[in-house]
C-alpha cells in the first residue's frame, strides 16, 4: 500500500486541522474588526508578469509549470504581496486607503528538512495608499491584538527601518555587489568583519562605531533615542521614523511588545522601510513578519506606497496545539429498525444549532457509544423499544443519564 | 535565571573553548569531555557535546543558544544562525589537493574537473564560480585516497599540518579559505535573552581583544 507524501509537505492530522481552522477564524475575524476586506487570490500566476518584482530567492524558489495552451511559463503563488500588489495596479478605481486580508498557501522550493517545506499557509494584511507611519504602527496593531486575541502573550515584535541600512550605502557610497557582502556581514552578525569592513573607510568615529555595533543595536527606546545626535542627516530620518512609531503605539498601550533591532535586514527585497518579526519567545520561532514596500506596485503600475504582514498559521498552529477542542453536541444510535426517529431527532437538533452525526454502521451499542465520546461528542443519543413503545435515553460525556419521550426530544 | 545551553564539537575545539570561557571569567568550574555524557551541567551552563557538523543543528532549532563551528561546517551547510565572534581557534585551511603532477592539469582546467570531498556545497561553488562545472564525489572520509586509485584527479578536504596529504603523496595546489571557528548564537534567543546573550558575547570579545 502506498500512503506516503512527498518530503516538502505537511498532512496534518484531525486535530491539527481544527486547530489551524479555529485560529484563521479568530485572526480573520479581529482583521475584519480593523476593516479589513477580504481577498480570493489565484493560486496559478504568471511568471513574467512578477519576474522583475518578486523578491529574487522567491523567484528563484519558486513551483513553475509550463501553460500547456499557451506555452507561458506559471508559477504556484510564492507570495501573497506581490500578488495582491498585481491586484491593486489592475484596479480600474483605485480609491484609498485599501485595506485588504487574506488566507491561503504559498509554496517555495527549499532543500526539506524540519521546518523547511515547500508549502505553508500564511494569513495577513496589506495597507495601500498611506504613506505616513501611522499605516506602519496600524499593521503591528492589527498583529499584535491578533496575538491577544488567540490568547498569546508571550511573544515579541523586532523592529527596524531599512532605510538605515541603505543610508549607510549611499554614505559609504558601495556598489552593489560590496553592498550585497555587507548586508552578509549584517545577516550573520559577524561583528568581526564589521570592523575589518569598516576599517577600509575614513570617516567620523561616530560613524564607525554605530556600524560596527549594528548588531548590537536591540533594545527599547533608550538604544535609538541618544543615537540621532552622532549620526549624519542621512540617517537621521529613519532613526526619527522608529521614534515616532515607538510613540504611537505606545499611545495605543501596545508598545510592551516591541524591541528595536537595528541589525536586522529585511527579509525581502521589496523593503524599503519599517520592517518588523514576531516571534514566539518560549518557542522560537518567527510566526509573522512585515513591513514597508514603497515601490513594489509601481513596477506593475502606478505608485502607491503601502505595507503589511503576514503570520505563519503552521507555527501559529503548532504552538497553539491543544488549546482549542472540537466539541461537537450528539451522537444518535437508533437501535430500532425504522430510522426515520433518529432522522427527525437529528433534524430538530440540527435546527437548533446543535451538531449532530448518527450511527450508522452495526455494533454494539456500548462499542457506538465509546467511539462516540472518543471522537469529542459529548452526548450521546439511544433510541430504544421498551413495551412497544418508542424511548430515548440520552448519555453525556460525565456520565449523567436522561429519559425521555420522543415526543419530548422533538418538542 | 534559564540555563544558557552551548552546542559544543567534541575533541580539541571543546577544551579549547572551555578555555576561552574560563579564562574570560565566565565558567569558574572546569569541564572535561573525559566521559561519555552527553550533557554536562556547570554552574549556569548546560554543554551538550556533539559531533562538529551537528553544531548549527542544535543552535538553528534553538535546542541550544550558543555553539561553536568552523567556516568548514557552517559554508558547507546553510543555517540560518548569527556569527558575531570569531574565537581564533581550530584554525585550519579549506584547500584544494592533489598529486605534484596534477598542478599542470589544474592550471588549465577550462570546461569541467573531477573533485572528490567531504565539503560538496564548498567544493561545487568554489569551481562553479571559476566557471568550471564541478563534477563532485562526495565522501565521509579517507579522501586523499581517491586521486591515488583515480577516482578523482583534485580533492578539497580541511588542512591543518598537511601531515596525512604529505604521508600520501599529495600537495596543497590551491587554497579555497582559511577557517577559523566562530561563536554562533540562535536567532531567536539573541533577540529574547539578549541580556544573557550579550553580556557572554562581550566578554569573550573583550578578553580575545585583549590577548
Amino acid at each position: 500500500m502506498k500512503v506516503d507524501t512527498p518530503k516538502g509537505v505537511r498532512q496534518l492530522s484531525f486535530e491539527e486541522s481544527y486547530t489551524l481552522d479555529t485560529i484563521q477564524k479568530i485572526i480573520e475575524d479581529n482583521f475584519k474588526l480593523w476593516g479589513y476586506d477580504k481577498l480570493y487570490l489565484p493560486l496559478i500566476e504568471y511568471y513574467h508578469t512578477h519576474s522583475k518584482t518578486l523578491d529574487k530567492n522567491l523567484l528563484k524558489n519558486s513551483f513553475r509549470i509550463v501553460d500547456r495552451y499557451e506555452g507561458e511559463t506559471l508559477i504556484l503563488r510564492p507570495d501573497f504581496t506581490t500578488q495582491i500588489a498585481r491586484f491593486v495596479a489592475s484596479l480600474k478605481d483605485k480609491t484609498f486607503p485599501l485595506r485588504v486580508y487574506y488566507c491561503g498557501d504559498i509554496f517555495r522550493y527549499t532543500v526539506p528538512k524540519a521546518d523547511n517545506i515547500y508549502q505553508r499557509r500564511q494569513v495577513g494584511v496589506e495597507l495601500i495608499g498611506v504613506p505616513q507611519i501611522e499605516a506602519d504602527a496600524e499593521v503591528i496593531a492589527v498583529a499584535v491584538t491578533s496575538l491577544k486575541s488567540l490568547g498569546i502573550s508571550d511573544f515579541q515584535i523586532d523592529i527596524n527601518n531599512v532605510k538605515i541600512h541603505y543610508g549607510i550605502k549611499e554614505i559609504l557610497n558601495l556598489d552593489d555587489g560590496t553592498f550585497a557582502e555587507f548586508m552578509g556581514f549584517i545577516k550573520n552578525r559577524e561583528i568581526y568583519n564589521l570592523k575589518k569592513f569598516v576599517s577600509k573607510f575614513i570617516l567620523p568615529e561616530d560613524l564607525k562605531e554605530f556600524i560596527v555595533s549594528l548588531p548590537k543595536l536591540k533594545g527599547g527606546i533608550e538604544i535609538i533615542s541618544n543615537l540621532k545626535d552622532k549620526l549624519p542627516t542621512g540617517l537621521k530620518e529613519p532613526i526619527d521614523e522608529l521614534v515616532k512609531i515607538y510613540s504611537i503605539l505606545k499611545e495605543y498601550g501596545l508598545s510592551d511588545y516591541l524591541v528595536f533591532d537595528l541589525g536586522e535586514p529585511k527579509e525581502f527585497e521589496y523593503y524599503t522601510g519599517i520592517v518588523f518579526e514576531v516571534f514566539s519567545v518560549k518557542n522560537k520561532k518567527v510566526i509573522g513578519t512585515g513591513g514597508r514596500y514603497d515601490n513594489l506596485i509601481s513596477k506593475y503600475n502606478g505608485d502607491y506606497p503601502a505595507t503589511g504582514f503576514a503570520f505563519d498559521l503552521y507555527y501559529l498552529m503548532d504552538i497553539l496545539i491543544g488549546k482549542f477542542h472540537n466539541k461537537k453536541d450528539y451522537y444518535i444510535i437508533d437501535t430500532t429498525d425504522d430510522k426515520l426517529t433518529a432522522y427527525r431527532i437529528a433534524s430538530n437538533l440540527r435546527s437548533k444549532g446543535f451538531s449532530v452525526a448518527r450511527d450508522i454502521v452495526k455494533r454494539d451499542v456500548e462499542k457506538s457509544m465509546d467511539i462516540a465520546f472518543k471522537k469529542g461528542f459529548e452526548n450521546v443519543i439511544i433510541i430504544t423499544v421498551e413495551n412497544n413503545k418508542k424511548r430515548v435515553y440520552i448519555f453525556s460525556k460525565n456520565g449523567e443519564k436522561k429519559v425521555l419521550e420522543i415526543k419530548d426530544i422533538l418538542g | 535565571m534559564e540555563k544558557i545551553s552551548f552546542a559544543l564539537p567534541k575533541g580539541r575545539l571543546f577544551g579549547q573553548t572551555i578555555d576561552i570561557l574560563r579564562n574570560a571569567g565566565i565558567l569558574k568550574e572546569t569541564v572535561s569531555q573525559d566521559t561519555r555524557k552527553l550533557i554536562i551541567e556547570s554552574e549556569n551552563f548546560r554543554f551538550f557535546v556533539v559531533r562538529s557538523k551537528d553544531v548549527p543543528v542544535y543552535v538553528e532549532s534553538g535546542i541550544a543558544d550558543f555553539g561553536v563551528a568552523g567556516d568548514d561546517v557552517l559554508d558547507e551547510g546553510n543555517y540560518d544562525v548569527y556569527r558575531p565572534v570569531d574565537l581564533g581557534i581550530g584554525y585550519c585551511r579549506i584547500v584544494v589537493a592533489g598529486k605534484p603532477e596534477s598542478r599542470e592539469l589544474y592550471e588549465n582546467l577550462s570546461n569541467s574537473v573531477k573533485v572528490a570531498t567531504k565539503y560538496p556545497k564548498i567544493a561545487g561553488n568554489f569551481f562553479s564560480k571559476k566557471g568550471i562545472k564541478p563534477i563532485v564525489y562526495e565522501l565521509y572520509g579517507s579522501v586523499e585516497l581517491a586521486p591515488l586509485v583515480g577516482l578523482a584527479p583534485f580533492i578539497v578536504d580541511i588542512v591543518e599540518t598537511g601531515t596525512t596529504l604529505k604521508e600520501n603523496g599529495l600537495v596543497v595546489i590551491d587554497t579555497i579559505k582559511e577557517s577559523t571557528a566562530k561563536l554562533i548564537v540562535n536567532r531567536v534567543s539573541y533577540k529574547t535573552k539578549s541580556q544573557d546573550i550579550f553580556l557572554l558575547i562581550n566578554t569573550v570579545e573583550s578578553f580575545l581583544g585583549g590577548l
